[in-house]
């Protein structure tokens, strides 16, 4: 064997070394699934605070004079509204909790109405990067508070949110929950009413 | 996740402690209107009493006057809404003076407008009665201090027991209640003695400076030494006098002579007094609670020989109108808080009496927008010739009602 001929063997056997095992590497990452990282799992738990607008939409009459259902204002000024909610994941989307707030507005003869809601929630949380974005529905009690009068009556809240995650800790975003406020009078049904009212607010939210 | 789903109770105890309100709050906001201040008082002008000068019973023509203890206001009847002015005061007090008192007595022509007066600042105390005659008149042409009689005025010392006198008219005669209050204590209801006195002529004179009343003739048994009258009233046939003993049971006194003498029937009832009413000749209600709850009317027919229930209510009944020209056979009866809240007021079907909580002559919903609703009322003022009421509160202010309609003053 000539000298240049075992010059060309042995180039050719050290390509040969080179290429062949990136070529299985390249195989190998083909077979690989990119690992999917979930931003928060069961025991991650959240502190909310949220302030913001309260707007009285329109009480519902279920069965007026003429028997049907029957929509009729408020009389009530737009107010303000705050609250706390306290809420844990159960996985990276579903969490649940207990949020506590307060509203005020005024009558027309500038009488002030409170309502504290204390209510559960349950939501699913979708994730778009560094957003979050949690629909959910909360139930509870309200506590109604006019002049001298008192009741305590059950409330539902629908509602919806977006989060912007500026870090681990912290998220700010917005919210707008809908207010389905039976209340049910046994001594005089006919003033029984459903109050219908909307609130938005901007949080502040703190993981740990 | 126990912990979490614990905190889900909290919720569901208070729902389960629900009250389920008899008041519908939503029903409430949806019918409120708004409620009008339409004259110049303050909202927080409360009236011991009110009285109508109108001495001919022409329509428009008199003055409405209400004492707010520290002044004294007054507005025509000319329009439905002419402004409160304040009334010109005898002078030679502090400013810590005040009216407990206020009474109007007919002298023939006029009325006479006479109200008691005492101040305390600085520790010496100047306490009297005092006149101002043809008030009408007086009013028309415009009052000044100087225009005031002293029926009788007493200086006290600082150390010294003073005298504090409430003034009662009834059958057209000023009934005049001194109270000796003791100094130490410097409150109204800590009394070292009380005594009663009735007038001897619807104009009497003026003495000055008294130690003795003139021309007014002590009620030496009033059955009371210390307690305070709360109302003497005349039905026509018999002399009325209400008061609460020193346990707070009350005591009512019926006499055909004006001084109470031994001939007077005397109900000790087994509760506390507050008001009484004559409606007409031998019909008089009362107003009693037990100690600020349960209260109730109770109506003789018999110069107080027999009682009769005719409702009761969770409060006070106080104050009572005629407002027979507004709703027929109606008479308005107020009430007040004690140890429960106040209700408004409620209406009297005569006449054999009767209650129905539903019976509203004004608009219902300008009605409950008012604060008049749950007001503690202390009385009313009925001006049949012009369809004006007046309802004066404890913590509401002052409202008339025209054409159904409630508005502060």
């Amino acid at each position: 064997m000539t000298s240049n001929l075992k010059l060309f063997f042995t180039a050719f056997i050290f390509t040969l070394i080179t290429i062949i095992p990136a070529y299985s590497q390249e195989q190998d990452e083909k077979d690989i699934k990119p690992l999917k990282v979930d931003y928060y799992s069961l025991g991650d738990q959240c502190f909310t605070i949220n302030v913001g607008l309260f707007i009285p939409l329109f009480f519902l009459d279920l069965e007026d004079q003429d028997g049907n259902a029957a929509a009729a204002i408020t009389n009530l000024t737009p107010g303000g509204i705050g609250s706390l909610m306290y809420e844990a994941y159960l996985n990276n989307n579903i969490k649940v909790g207990l949020e506590v707030g307060g509203m005020f507005a005024y009558s027309p003869n500038d009488n002030p109405f409170f309502m504290v809601p204390i209510t559960a929630r349950v939501g699913y949380e979708f994730h778009f990067g560094q957003f979050s974005m949690p629909i959910y529905l909360g139930a509870g009690v309200n506590i109604i508070t006019y002049n001298d009068d008192n009741d305590v009556q059950m409330l539902f809240k629908p509602g919806i949110s977006l989060f912007y995650n500026y870090s681990s800790s912290w998220s700010f975003g917005g919210n707008l929950v809908y207010w389905i406020a039976p209340e049910i009078i046994f001594d005089n049904p006919d003033q029984s009413r459903i109050g219908n009212f909307l609130d938005f607010t901007i949080s502040a939210q703190y993981h740990f | 996740m126990k912990k979490i789903f614990k905190i889900l109770y909290i919720p569901l105890f208070l729902l389960m402690i629900a009250s389920c309100s008899d008041v519908g709050i939503f029903y409430a906001l949806e019918i409120e209107e708004v409620v009008k201040d339409k004259n110049n008082l303050n909202d927080n002008t409360i009236f011991t009493n009110m009285v109508d000068t109108d001495y001919d019973n022409v329509a428009s023509a008199g003055y409405y006057i209400g004492n707010a203890s520290k002044t004294i206001y007054y507005r025509k009847q000319t329009s439905d809404y002419s402004s409160w002015s304040e009334l010109a005061l005898p002078s030679g007090f502090d400013s810590d003076a005040t009216n407990p008192s206020m009474v109007m007595i007919d002298n023939g022509s006029e009325y006479d407008l006479y109200i008691s007066r005492i101040s305390k600042d600085g520790g010496d105390v100047i306490s009297g009665v005092y006149r101002l005659t043809d008030i009408q008149t007086k009013l028309d042409n415009g009052v000044s201090s100087s225009d005031w009689d002293t029926m009788y005025q007493k200086s006290f010392d600082d150390d010294e027991d003073y005298d504090h006198y409430t003034l009662y008219t009834a059958n057209n005669l000023l009934y005049i209640n001194v109270l000796s209050n003791d100094d130490s204590q410097d409150q109204e209801d800590v009394r070292q003695s009380s005594k009663l006195y009735v007038s001897t002529s619807s104009s009497p004179t003026i003495n000055t400076p008294f130690t003795t009343i003139a021309q007014y003739s002590p009620i030496t048994d009033p059955g009371f030494t210390t307690e305070k009258v709360l109302k003497i009233d005349y039905d026509g046939v018999n002399y009325w006098m209400i008061y609460n003993n020193t346990s707070n049971v009350g005591q009512i006194w019926s006499d055909t002579a004006v001084d109470f003498g031994a001939g007077a029937n005397i109900t000790t009832t087994g509760d506390t007094v507050a008001d009484i009413y004559i409606y007409a000749a031998n019909e008089v209600i009362v107003s009693l609670h037990d100690d600020g709850s349960d209260g109730y009317l109770s109506e003789t027919t018999d110069a107080g020989i027999n009682w009769s229930t005719i409702d009761s209510v969770d409060c006070i009944y106080r104050g009572f109108a005629d407002i027979n020209t507004l709703t027929a056979n109606t008479v308005i009866v107020g009430t007040t808080a004690g140890e429960e809240v106040a209700e408004g007021y409620y209406q009297i079907y005569m006449p054999t009496p009767s209650i129905d909580e539903d019976d509203n002559f004004s608009d219902s919903s300008n009605y409950s927008s008012s604060y008049l609703s749950d007001a503690s009322i202390i009385g009313f003022l009925m001006d049949e010739n012009d369809g004006r009421l007046f309802c004066y509160t404890e913590n509401e202010g002052v409202w008339l009602n025209i054409d159904e309609n409630w508005s502060l003053e």
